[in-house]
């Protein structure tokens, strides 16, 4: 335990010197002063235009930063061979992997709170306390948490390109599988509609730390929601960082 | 003396490329390291040195083979026990020397007081410390290098082309640190494809080549075993039907090819009412013992 928190302090304190970091940090904030000024110009509730567009804006720079900062920097200790290093300490591969996914994972977590903060307090300055923004803060770290591990175990590959689409891609269609599940239901052919169930269900359903509606138009969610949401993080996290370490244990470095 | 390593019969094959084609790298390592040894680990580059060395730190599997360090197979107590400095080292951009030896230390549940200053002063970083890795040079991030292999003090040493990519002066401070451990009674392993290196490092050599071992042995024995001809140079006298190599006053130089035309020089010499005055094996160098063994290996290849 002592070599993962060692290795995760390593990639939080390195993470937030990184300008690419900063640099994400305060394009987000850019981003989100913006919002402002878009709520002025799109019909309908400016405060709630404000929050619809500020939640975007955090869920896809903490995305970015999942890829482009986490996935960076593991890819950056292997090629540069730091990894080497690290590995002759006394630590394991599986540490190793662990203490990467909770040190981007947390790096991460500070960064949607920050954002969230802000766009908190762009809100309140007009006069609203929009309390559900770090609720849906808090889902949305479950959420990064599970995309760190996915991440983790395709920047375990060595195709920097291809890590990047793959972590993309589970994020878009992670967001789809409740659609292809309600979608199976329509196709007629029995196998094809069991194929495309099945699939739905292998897919990581991140609509599960997804309550940017609920937040924004004040509708009440149900505890076993947040219970189901943090078990199912649980699970995904326990898998994808298990075949993390199974695919870092066979590459060569 | 105690066995502090044991690599035997190591064999390592990589896949590489698209189709993973498999290309063996080490056909049957095997050599063994001594408390207070210096080794050099000898060969050229692709010869499979820096791959023994994953093999044994464990950063890389091998198909067969065994590793014992103190005794032990490798694990966490034992890798405890190393200091690795890998070829051309990089560390972590944004943390400075200093922060990055206290993040390494903490691997090894801290190190004793004062210990990582002292290290930092020992291979010349201590003005540095305070700047973040990514400012520094070359030349220092090998020195940093070395300090967090010896950070934790460690029994054995792995040293991978510590030498490559430092100016003439940044070579000779590093061979002061070595010998420096050598006095602490460190036991080191160096590779190094540049042979005056291991000759002035080490005592004891381990010529790696196509990832076979083909010559090991005590550096001074195999260097004063291999004579290839003798000087003797006799005063007084000159000899008839042989050739001076030098001549200064009345002392004069013979080359002698072997140990009878040594003697063959020394009866003349006297006969005539001579003096000898010296007589001088010259052995071959590392360079040429190297080479003859690669050729020796190629030929039975």
């Amino acid at each position: 335990m002592r070599a993962v928190l060692n290795v995760a302090r390593i990639t939080i304190k390195e993470g937030f010197r990184d300008k690419v970091y900063l640099s994400f940090l305060f394009f987000a904030v850019l981003l989100l002063i913006f919002s402002i000024f878009l709520g002025m110009l799109v019909v309908g509730d400016p405060t709630k235009v404000i929050a619809d567009f500020g939640l975007a804006v955090i869920s896809i720079f903490a995305l970015l930063m999942v890829i482009f900062v986490g996935g960076g920097s593991l890819m950056k200790e292997i090629q540069k061979k730091t990894v080497l290093v690290v590995l002759s300490k006394p630590i394991n591969r599986g540490e190793f992997i662990m203490g990467k996914i909770l040190g981007i994972w947390l790096e991460v977590v500070v960064n949607i709170f920050l954002m969230s903060l802000f766009l908190f307090l762009l809100i309140l300055a007009r006069g609203q306390a929009l309390w559900g923004i770090f609720v849906q803060a808090g889902l949305l770290s479950l959420e990064m948490g599970v995309l760190t591990s996915i991440a983790i175990l395709f920047y375990t590959f060595p195709t920097y390109f291809l890590s990047m689409l793959f972590t993309l891609s589970f994020y878009l269609v992670g967001h789809l599988a409740p659609t292809i599940e309600k979608a199976s239901r329509t196709i007629n052919n029995p196998f094809l509609r069991n194929l495309t169930r099945w699939v739905s269900y292998l897919i990581p359903n991140l609509e599960y730390f997804n309550l940017k509606n609920q937040v924004i138009y004040g509708l009440k969610v149900p505890a076993s929601f947040y219970l189901k949401s943090f078990l199912y993080f649980l699970l995904l996290v326990f898998v994808f960082t298990a075949l993390s370490i199974l695919s870092f244990e066979k590459r060569e470095v | 003396m105690e066995k502090v390593l044991q690599v035997k019969n190591l064999h390592k094959t990589y896949k590489t490329g698209f189709l993973l084609e498999r290309k063996k790298v080490l056909h049957g390592v095997s050599f063994s390291v001594e408390r207070g040894q210096i080794v050099g680990l000898l060969g050229p580059n692709g010869a499979g040195k820096t791959t023994t060395i994953k093999s044994i730190l464990g950063i890389t599997p091998v198909d067969s083979g065994e590793i014992l360090i103190f005794g032990e197979r490798l694990s966490k107590s034992a890798k405890a026990k190393i200091g690795y400095l890998p070829e051309a080292p990089y560390f972590y951009d944004y943390l400075t020397g200093m922060e990055l030896l206290s993040a390494f230390s903490r691997f090894y549940g801290g190190v004793k007081r004062g210990r990582i200053e002292e290290v930092l002063s020992l291979v010349g970083l201590s003005e540095a410390s305070k700047k973040r890795v990514r400012t520094y040079s070359k030349g220092m991030l090998q020195r940093l290098g070395l300090a967090q292999a010896i950070l934790h003090d460690p029994h054995l040493i792995i040293l991978d082309e510590p030498m490559s990519g430092l100016d003439p002066i940044g070579r000779r401070e590093f061979r002061e640190i070595i010998n420096r451990l050598r006095e602490e009674g460190k036991t080191i392993l160096f590779s190094s494809h540049i042979l005056q290196d291991v000759e002035m490092i080490c005592d004891h050599v381990v010529m790696i080549y196509q990832g076979k071992v083909i010559k090991k042995g005590v550096l001074e024995e195999m260097l004063q075993e291999e004579v290839k001809f003798f000087e003797v140079t006799v005063e007084g006298v000159e000899l008839e039907g042989m050739e001076a190599e030098r001549k200064s006053g009345n002392r004069v130089l013979y080359r002698a090819e072997s140990e009878e035309q040594v003697q063959e020089i020394i009866k003349r010499t006297m006969e005539k009412g001579g003096k000898v005055r010296a007589v001088v094996p010259r052995a071959l160098t590392l360079e040429e013992i190297f080479i003859r063994e690669v050729g020796k290996n190629e030929g039975s290849a």
